[in-house]
């Protein structure tokens, strides 16, 4: 479930927030900062950049609150402000170069990581998918992310990135089998049924752990 | 009797057929890929983030506050830093780097390094933000991985290996430089700023 739909906010403090009240700033900023900062970090891979792109999606939200007509739709104002901050990150000409040293640097570190054992442990799966995801080409983890975390339609996705509907589908698509491809055989097999209860989790880890050594 | 041929499919249709191969979103394997990611666990916002905005906030009301009050001394201010600016600008000036190619040769590289470098410097500021760290830490990135070719070449590498060396060397001295003019770009930026705020 998204992050952002899940944060209740009273229309009294949205209210107070578009009047430029500084408790109602600091209330909302507080109740949706982890939702920004997970969805920046999820997008970016980058620490520092997750933090710089939360910052200023506050910095928007606050200065331009004036510009959000339904108070109900502040959470989805803020998503749609924070995937810009992650998109214009994204398509900056030096991220773009400093992608061409990330991917040396996770080819360097990728098998010896995915070579970790797994022992089922949560924290070793959460691991596990965080790195699969981070193996992903950039625009494809957000699709991924925008997509299969926050809700977002085709038709939306496409829309954030100035393309079609087709365009996010086709880079779900082969994220999928980016993240699928290379499991061994019993991997596919355990991941082709659908997962018992208690079944799932380990079903879970052992995608995911082939999608890391894919 | 010969067939009639079919006409070759629109782009839409390739587009339809090439999605058709791709394995389904709503596949189990999706399904298990989806959950997994929806139950990685938040993240938390460093608490360092709030204060910023807040000052970056309070930063830009004062100055619109000042901007309203004091259009004159703004004018005037303006034309101080147009001044500077281009005094700044004819001392640091130099003749414009040549496009990147891929005939770009050592010595060169190494001048524009250190000449990006050396502008930089021209001015110090008394803090740097994450962008700046970031730009800072990848030329450190590439300063470490320069030395380890130094290593390397020092330890007899010959051949294909040596050309591959000297290819990524230039690579990585080429990306040092554009890194360093983004940083340099980014301070000049600062220092405008600062320079507005001392004298509004």
């Amino acid at each position: 479930m998204s992050r952002f739909r899940s944060v209740q906010m009273d229309e009294a403090v949205v209210a107070r927030l578009v009047s430029g009240d500084r408790d109602a700033q600091e209330a909302v900023y507080r109740a949706f900062a982890d939702a920004v900062y997970t969805l920046a970090k999820r997008v970016l891979n980058d620490a520092a950049l997750a933090e710089e792109a939360t910052q200023d999606t506050f910095v928007d939200v606050i200065e331009g609150v004036g510009a959000l007509e339904r108070p109900s739709a502040l959470a989805t104002w803020i998503r749609a402000i924070a995937v810009n901050q992650c998109l214009m990150r994204l398509r900056s000409p030096w991220h773009k170069r400093r992608q061409v040293l990330e991917e040396e640097r996770l080819a360097s570190t990728g098998a010896a990581s995915a070579g970790v054992a797994n022992d089922g442990d949560g924290v070793d799966r959460a691991l596990d998918v965080e790195l699969a995801l981070a193996r992903l080409p950039a625009d494809a983890r957000l699709v991924v992310w925008m997509h299969c975390v926050e809700g977002y339609t085709h038709e939306e996705i496409g829309a954030a990135f100035g393309r079609t509907a087709s365009f996010s589908k086709s880079k779900l698509a082969r994220a999928y089998r980016a993240l699928s491809s290379n499991q061994p055989k019993t991997t596919r097999q355990t991941a082709g049924r659908t997962p018992r209860r208690g079944n799932h989790e380990s079903a879970a880890a052992t995608a995911t752990i082939a999608a890391c050594a894919s | 009797m010969s067939q009639q041929q079919q006409p070759p499919p629109s782009p839409p249709a390739r587009l339809d057929e090439r999605l058709a191969s791709l394995p389904p979103a709503d596949s189990p394997e999706a399904v298990v890929l989806n959950e997994s990611l929806r139950a990685l666990p938040d993240l938390h916002a460093p608490e360092r983030i709030w204060p910023a905005v807040r000052k970056r906030i309070d930063f830009g009301r004062s100055e619109r506050r000042s901007a309203m009050r004091w259009q004159m001394p703004a004018a005037l201010a303006a034309g101080v830093m147009l001044v500077l600016s281009i005094g700044l600008t004819l001392v640091l000036r130099s003749p414009a780097p040549p496009p990147p190619s891929a005939a770009l040769e050592l010595p060169t590289l190494i001048e524009r390094s250190q000449l990006a470098e050396l502008r930089r410097r021209a001015v110090a500021l008394p803090a740097s933000t994450g962008t700046e760290q970031i730009l800072r830490a990848r030329i450190g990135g590439i300063d470490a991985s320069l030395n380890r070719m130094l290593w390397q070449e020092a330890a007899g590498r010959t051949g294909a290996a040596a050309a591959a060396g000297t290819e990524r060397r230039n690579r990585l001295l080429r990306e040092r430089v554009d890194l360093l003019e983004s940083l340099r770009h980014i301070e000049q930026d600062r220092r405008e700023a600062l320079y507005r705020q001392a004298l509004l």
